[in-house]
């Protein structure tokens, strides 16, 4: 994670939730004015849809420029179940949040492929078809709205005054935070900003990045909703003149101007906005010049938002508490030999692109515990291979198989989850997380709490964590970069990252680990090394595949060797074999010449 | 009833060019900086306001009128590209520009307010307000210049794009960014003027829709999104599909207006809603496979 701030468990975390509900309690008591405690019940429940926000842009990488239609449905669901089937407030206002999480459910639908303009597009597309219905529809009252919406009940029947209903939002927004926070730290916030990262490497150690994806947009919705629900019942009345294409951006800047993915970017963001035009209300007519410069400066010279441009400082960073140092615990490697290690058979595979056979029926049989190198000329499918062995591409015909059992045809996670993984030939970590953290991605799949235990951190999701932090210390450490566990991992050398992407493979108890080109850009050091990892994974008895142009390193760790040509198999064998193979010096460096011998 | 939906079909197509012709400027732009400017609708309303300014206020022929809007707003996308996407070009966060082009539109909304007021101002038409018979249909003659002279510009766009030296140039930094700059091309000057080509062709938007419609502050909104939803439809990339996008848009709105007004508004988003839920990219968008 980029800043793991806010513990909500240890004695930091709890000073800060009670000097936040401190601040709560005493701010409408010593500022005790009508127009400023609306102004305070506005900054707290859109602060609470930021967050949301936040959760969708700046953890998972997704954007939305629709977001006031999710917070409508919220509004207009407790709205007209208050006001058309009599429900009160505490009835209404959950039922709000669960039909905004359903409709964030729902938009996730069309999201979960689009990526950039076009999911830019889906979302504002929804906002306005939430703000046509609201507005046409006479159910929801129409361009006129809804009106006479009841306000919260206190137990003795007295409807809430403005200084207890901010007390009610205030107090939400805390407890929201200190939920956002334990997400942040625990599994969960790690598993979406994997997906920020790269969705192609969180798929191949097993995240199904699509129901990720659904599980960040109904988060993201929940609170939108909760938001919606809170407005509509501050000033009793609602229409859809507020659920605008403005109310979005609106909404998106105050989570990317704090600082996106930095956990109190949404705070700062609301504030500043929120406060903005009570501030500059004498500059009526300026007040959009200044609303539009304030987003200009400060995404242009701020890109990281207000938090997040702070924590770059390394004033701000000293500040941080250290990290506590974690005690590898080597048993993940001595695991890495447990259960079955079964042959991974490719069967009659081949793979078409229109009329280019990339591979066309190849046979490959890797033998359990040892290196099975690959190698080929360029184009010859090398690529494609590890592509179609771990889901990427499905193959147009043939199977792969594991301990005799089809696998083929499968998504990259369901691969991972048959026990195949790979690294990449252009590296794909995840970028903005600690290396410590890339690792523990890794473990995915042998992750047992979920959600919500780790959105209350139980004791036992805690447990899990550190118990995992432990084996990720021991992965770094087999691979040599155990120094660098808090580090981000875009800011490792390329051969650190090689070596971080091999630890992260490891961590998913691979049957089978494929490397593609490990050694591409990797200087003469770090290639010793590289043999060096392999010796050890082969050892520590992972059946690994190696794709390889670096003739001297694969003819030196690998027991077979396969040899591909034009999408064929041309040759298998030792390295002394396919060394001397005709058909491998050919596809080389072309047929001899008349005359000439070969051998 | 007939005659409601041939008048229908020649208002879908008239304002469907319009936003084939907004969204063409999309195009340029998002083929060499993968960015595009969210505030197109604001560069259509200046436009008009500025044609407005020319042609009502101070008297100017209509067709330099014209002219005056579309380098003004061309030289206004200079300045654009400058201040909002440059910057933001290589930041860490991959859609900034989303943000830092809406700030321009806002800006230059307050700044409409602030020269022209807030006021909806009749734009006459050069071509007169008598109503054309067509069979037993009331066309405006500018509803007819609109479809004629968007459309032309469409094509006159394209032929630029693929038989120009500076078109193709153009389509080299989109092609390859970076094979374009070993071969001598100026990447930099290719990106001001897909911003340049991009920002006046929303203000030509402006001048011609304005007749049609009012012209005032607010005007640009709408269109600006609705042409997003054609590019968006058609594919980012791929100019004939954004065309039909355009027209398909239009002809739909005005269509289910006919129907139910209030139809209308919605009809345009549902569709891109399900249409983006089969294809991501768009109807004749290229399906990228991520290469790994």
């Amino acid at each position: 994670m980029r800043l793991p701030l806010l513990a909500a468990t240890g004695p930091m975390g709890w000073l800060g939730i009670v000097a936040a509900a401190l601040t709560v309690y005493a701010l409408p008591l010593v500022l005790d004015d009508a127009f400023f405690i609306l102004v305070m019940q506005s900054l707290a429940y859109l602060y609470i849809v930021a967050i949301g926000i936040d959760i969708l842009v700046g953890w998972t990488g997704q954007i939305s420029i629709g977001h006031a239609g999710l917070y409508a449905v919220g509004a207009y669901t407790s709205a007209l179940l208050t006001t058309k089937a009599g429900f009160s407030f505490w009835a209404s206002a959950p039922l709000g949040v669960v039909a905004a999480g359903i409709a964030g459910g729902l938009l996730a639908l069309p999201s979960l492929r689009a990526k950039g303009p076009y999911l830019a597009m889906v979302t504002l597309a929804f906002g306005f078809m939430v703000e046509v219905t609201a507005n046409r529809w006479d159910f929801t009252g129409g361009p006129m709205g809804i009106m006479s919406i009841p306000g919260p009940r206190l137990p003795s029947g007295e409807e809430m005054d403005g200084t207890e209903y901010f007390w009610l939002i205030g107090g939400t927004a805390i407890v929201v935070q200190v939920l956002t926070a334990n997400l942040y730290r625990s599994r969960i916030g790690r598993t979406l900003f994997a997906l920020q990262g790269s969705e192609v490497a969180a798929e191949t150690v097993g995240i199904n990045v699509y129901a990720w994806k659904v599980l960040a947009f109904v988060l993201s919705s929940v609170c939108a909703g909760l938001g919606g629900v809170f407005f509509a019942h501050q000033n009793g009345f609602i229409n859809s003149d507020t659920f605008v294409f403005g109310l979005s951006v609106q909404l998106l800047t105050s989570a990317l101007m704090g600082g996106s993915g930095t956990l109190f970017g949404p705070l700062v963001g609301s504030v500043i906005l929120n406060l903005l035009p009570t501030i500059f209300a004498h500059l009526h007519e300026y007040q959009l010049y200044i609303y539009g410069g304030i987003i200009l400066v400060t995404i242009v010279f701020m890109p990281r938002g207000i938090v997040g441009s702070l924590l770059q400082l390394n004033v701000v960073r000293g500040l941080l508490p250290k990290p506590a140092a974690i005690a590898p615990d080597p048993s993940v490697i001595a695991e890495l030999r447990e259960g079955a290690r079964p042959t991974v058979t490719v069967r009659d595979l081949s793979k078409h692109f229109g009329g280019i056979r990339a591979l066309n029926n190849v046979d490959i049989s890797i033998k359990p515990g040892t290196v099975h190198g690959l190698i080929g000329p360029n184009g010859s499918g090398k690529s494609t291979f590890v592509n179609v062995v771990t889901g990427i591409y499905k193959p147009t015909s043939g199977e792969v198989e594991v301990a005799g059992k089809q696998v083929g045809g499968s998504s990259p996670h369901g691969m991972a989850r048959s026990g195949i993984t790979r690294t990449f030939q252009s590296i794909r970590l995840f970028g903005d997380l600690s290396v410590l953290n890339n690792v523990m991605v890794g473990f995915h799949l042998q992750l047992r709490y979920g959600f919500l235990s780790h959105l209350f951190q139980t004791a036992g999701a805690v447990a899990e964590e550190e118990r995992y932090r432990r084996r990720a210390m021991a992965l770094l450490e087999f691979v040599g970069i155990a120094d660098r566990a808090e580090d981000l991992a875009q800011n490792l050398s390329y051969g650190e990252q090689r070596r971080l992407e091999i630890a992260r493979g490891l961590a998913t108890k691979p049957k089978l680990l494929l490397l593609d080109e490990p050694a591409a850009g990797v200087n003469p050091t770090e290639l010793h090394y590289l043999a060096d990892v392999i010796g050890r994974i082969k050892a520590a008895g992972v059946t690994q595949v190696v794709i390889e142009h670096h003739m001297e390193l694969i003819m030196g760790i690998s027991d077979t060797i396969s040899v591909l040509d034009f999408g064929q198999k041309i040759a298998e064998g030792t390295a002394t074999e396919v060394r001397a193979n005709p058909k491998v010096i050919e596809a080389y460096l072309g047929a001899p010449a008349e005359g000439e011998t070969h051998g | 009833m007939f005659a409601n939906i041939w008048q229908a079909v020649i208002s879908g197509l008239s304002i469907g060019s319009i936003y084939a012709l907004i969204a063409q400027g999309y195009y340029v732009t998002y083929i060499t900086t993968s960015t595009l400017n969210f505030g197109q609708g604001e560069f259509l309303m200046i436009g008009a306001m500025i044609g407005l300014t020319a042609y009502v206020v101070l008297g100017v022929p209509f067709p330099l009128a014209l002219l005056i809007a579309v380098v003004a707003t061309g030289l206004m996308g200079i300045a654009l590209e400058r201040i909002a996407i440059r910057p933001v070009l290589r930041h860490v966060l991959t859609h900034s520009w989303v943000l830092s082009t809406l700030a321009i539109s806002i800006i230059l909304k307050n700044g409409a307010v602030s020269l022209w007021g807030p006021e909806q101002i009749r734009f006459p038409s050069p071509f007169g307000e008598e109503v054309l018979k067509i069979g037993n249909a009331g066309i405006f003659p500018q509803e007819l210049f609109i479809i004629v002279c968007a459309l032309g510009t469409v094509a006159a766009v394209q032929l630029f794009l693929k038989k120009s030296i500076l078109g193709k140039a153009m389509m080299a930094v989109a092609h390859n960014r970076n094979a374009a700059a070993v071969m001598g091309i100026d990447v930099k000057r290719m990106v001001i003027l897909a911003f340049m080509l991009s920002s006046a062709l929303a203000g030509l938007g402006g001048i011609l829709i304005a007749p049609v419609t009012f012209a005032w502050a607010y005007m640009g909104t709408v269109p600006g999104i609705k042409a997003f939803a054609a590019a968006i439809f058609g594919g980012l990339e791929n100019p004939v599909g954004i065309l039909i996008g355009g027209l398909l848009i239009g002809l739909l709105e005005q269509l289910f207006g006919v129907i139910n007004s209030n139809l209308k508004e919605g009809i345009t988003f549902l569709f891109i809603l399900i249409m983006l839920a089969f294809r991501p990219t768009g109807l004749m968008g290229r399906r990228t496979v991520e290469k790994v």
